[in-house]
């Protein structure tokens, strides 16, 4: 893969927030008037709302005025309040009158389709829903479509996903969740966000950070194949382990799908730290998009006061994500500092 | 680069494999009937597009256990795959590089809404959290069919499986990958023809694509893949390639949520993307298979783009008036339906057409034939949100 660079991060940040059965990672939503009026607002998805005004933010971030070549988006649940309202009003009225903006609102790709309308963006769109790895399939098309075509200029491209209240009790009943008074490693805790991203094909002044490679593995036999997936992809830039600056992994909290990750972690030379970002968003198909986000900040020197002091004298300047979701979607990303 | 399909595999109201869809074109067999399997109050207000056999029989005939659970999206799946991975003479882990997307919307939806009133009610005892997104029927296949270097899925609405085999075949050029398993999946579902109800999109009556008095979609069910390889990966396996992808266009028409501009310009411009990377002029398309919802909206909008695109000198037919609207494997499926016309040389029929829309006065293929000699041939698909994606495939 080409690298492609990061010129704008922005999203809709999460909040730890308990409720009387789990808790979650909550997506403060900012206000949106700015970008989206009050009326789209009500009808549009929280997802929606989340990525369209993201998009914009990101968009203004990177000065793009025109020429947006192309828009990719990651979801695992997209609009998934309305879809749970939708269906629930199928049972409660007997499948009459029901809401026909619910249901458009419900479906995963309202979220890029509505980015393409609100920027007039007409180029190509796609919208990725595989769990764990949507994310980071969209940011694979994203550097796919920079190197066919660099005359494209700059992508858009983002994850998103929302919590809604019959699938938080579908996760409960499953077992997957962290017991309100339990530790860290008794379950997962949902989270809910968006990070979008402006990419380019070349490194300009204001390039933040770049993605320098990244790998989708599904189904990973155990830590030495998830060790060699990482090695290849490092050993494709003359890298190896110690020479990461930090490692931000996506250990979620339920120990049977953590086995793997946890096992490659407890291998890492000491001297390269491991940060569990799920920590700050909790555990959602796109939270890599969230962990690229992170990545940027501390590519750049600006930690984020949650994570704790750095140690050292100047920010890192390779990162490696390596996420999971529940053990069967892995993704794997290496980032470096812009002046690399 | 060029990029071969070496296998397809098909999975509708109008047959179980490619020869019962042959078939049932040949003899202008449509497959839209009365709904039987799926459980909803609007059962006798719509027509739709059935695979002819229950949950049962499909689980049966893909030869899967009752656990862990198949949905029926994943079995229709299964079941299409199967056929384009057989086709192909694919050998599971034969240390050539495979992608593997599929798209899914209803996905295993049409498994939790069985009983969705005790989940609500807090009364059923299991949990759906596994199995209700679009991506579980993906996770199984890649799992039973053992696909792991690279694999996703994708969903833009109606155009979801065409863009599975846009990106599955960039996937391939790239170098990403050798050879991709691609294309999509959906079961009718009580969800969706609400859905397309609260839209007030449903005829209750066959659908007339393009035709002046068309009244809406009948939705349908299936799933098609087809098997795309680099041009290396076929040379070395010394494969005769059934055809060539030769181009495609994909494009946001960036007009409204849940309608189409009207000259059609998404997918004016998808069709002439397609052209353009397959070095061809109007003039060299045989055959076009169109989306074709029979809406009002799509066909008088899709029908100006042809008219922008093509003039009046292009053959087409909707052949959702056969299959129904089967969402995100829908374009898929009537990529395999095209790539069929190809290689038979068939023109497939758009089955109740009457009266051609006076706004552009279009008029499509009416009766089948079979004695065509095709070269190229497109699929046009697209999806709410102005998902806009056009297809090539080419005689090798």
């Amino acid at each position: 893969m080409k690298p492609v660079y990061i010129e704008s991060v922005a999203g809709v940040p999460a909040q730890w927030t308990p409720t009387p059965t789990a808790a979650l990672f909550r997506a403060v939503e900012p206000a949106y008037q700015q970008f989206i009026s009050p009326g789209e607002s009500r009808r549009w998805s929280k997802a929606c709302r989340m990525g369209v005004y993201s998009a914009m933010q990101a968009l203004r971030q990177a000065s793009v005025t025109d020429g947006l070549g192309a828009v990719t988006v990651g979801t695992g649940v997209g609009g998934l309040d309305c879809s749970e309202r939708f269906q629930r009003a199928i049972v409660e009225q007997q499948e009459s009158g029901l809401s026909p903006t619910l249901f458009l609102q419900s479906l995963h790709s309202s979220i890029s389709g509505q980015i393409a309308l609100s920027l007039q963006c007409k180029g190509y769109n796609m919208t990725y829903t595989h769990r764990g790895t949507a994310f980071e399939s969209a940011l694979l098309d994203a550097a796919l479509l920079l190197d066919e075509d660099p005359e494209l200029g700059r992508v858009l491209v983002g994850g998103v996903d929302e919590v809604a209240p019959v699938y938080l009790e579908s996760l409960r009943r499953a077992g997957y969740l962290q017991q309100p008074d339990a530790d860290f490693a008794d379950g997962i805790v949902p989270g809910e966000g968006a990070t979008f991203f402006v990419v380019s094909p070349t490194a300009t002044p204001d390039s933040l950070a770049v993605v320098r490679d990244l790998r989708l593995v599904h189904s990973v036999a155990d830590e030495t194949a998830l060790a060699q997936a990482v090695n290849a992809l490092l050993a494709d830039h003359g890298l190896v382990v110690a020479d990461l600056d930090l490692v931000l992994s996506g250990l979620c909290g339920q120990p049977v799908w953590d086995r793997k990750l946890a096992a490659w972690i407890g291998q890492l030379p000491a001297s390269v730290p491991s940060l569990p970002f799920k920590t700050w968003c909790g555990e959602s198909h796109t939270a890599t998009a969230f962990a690229t986000g992170l990545a940027v900040r501390f590519l750049n020197g600006t930690y984020p006061e949650e994570t704790g002091t750095w140690p050292h004298p100047t920010p890192p300047k390779t990162i490696l994500i390596v996420n999971h979701y529940q053990d069967a979607n892995y993704g794997i990303v290496l980032l470096t500092a812009a002046d690399c | 680069m060029n990029m071969y399909v070496t296998g397809m595999g098909i999975v509708s109201a109008i047959g179980m494999d490619t020869t019962e869809t042959i078939n049932s074109i040949l003899a202008q067999r449509s497959g839209l009937g009365p709904i039987r399997w799926v459980d909803t109050r609007l059962k006798n207000n719509v027509v739709a597009g059935e695979v002819p056999h229950d949950d049962n029989a499909l689980r049966t005939l893909a030869g899967v256990p009752a656990q862990p659970l198949a949905t029926r999206t994943t079995l229709l799946g299964l079941l299409a795959a199967r056929q384009a991975i057989n086709q192909a003479g694919i050998v599971p882990a034969d240390g050539i590089r495979t992608g593997f997307i599929s798209a899914s919307t209803v996905g295993g939806i049409v498994e939790s809404e069985k009983v969705h009133a005790e989940v609500l009610a807090g009364t059923y005892p299991g949990s759906f959290v596994d199995t209700n997104d679009g991506a579980e029927s993906t996770d199984y296949l890649a799992r039973y069919f053992g696909f792991t270097d690279l694999v996703t899925s994708i969903n833009t609405a109606c155009s979801s499986s065409a863009n599975a085999i846009v990106v599955g075949s960039r996937w391939i050029r790239s170098g990403l990958v050798d050879r991709v398993i691609v294309g999509g999946t959906d079961s009718l579902s009580r969800l969706t023809i609400n859905g397309f109800n609260s839209l007030m999109l449903l005829d209750s009556q066959p659908c007339r694509p393009f035709d002046q008095r068309r009244q809406g979609i009948n939705l349908g069910e299936g799933a098609a893949y087809l098997v795309l390889e680099s041009e290396a990966c076929v040379r070395r396996a010394g494969k005769t390639p059934l055809a060539r992808l030769s181009g495609f266009g994909v494009t946001n028409d960036a007009y409204h949520p849940s309608a189409s501009s009207p000259e059609g310009e998404g997918l004016q411009g998808a069709m002439r993307q397609a052209m353009s990377q397959a070095g061809l002029q109007p003039s060299d398309i045989d055959y076009l298979n169109t989306h074709g919802t029979a809406t009002g909206n799509n066909d008088i909008t899709e029908g100006m783009a042809i008219r922008r695109v093509f003039g009046d000198a292009v053959s087409f037919s909707s052949t959702k008036s056969f299959t129904g609207h089967t969402l995100a494997a829908a374009g898929a499926i009537e990529a395999v339906i095209a790539l069929l016309s190809l290689r038979e040389g068939l023109l497939p029929p758009n089955l109740f057409f009457e009266e051609p829309i006076p706004e552009h006065g279009l008029s499509p293929i009416r009766t089948v034939s079979a004695d065509r000699h095709h070269r190229h041939v497109m699929s046009n698909a697209a999806g709410m949100g102005g998902f806009c994606s056009s297809l090539i495939f080419s005689a090798n």
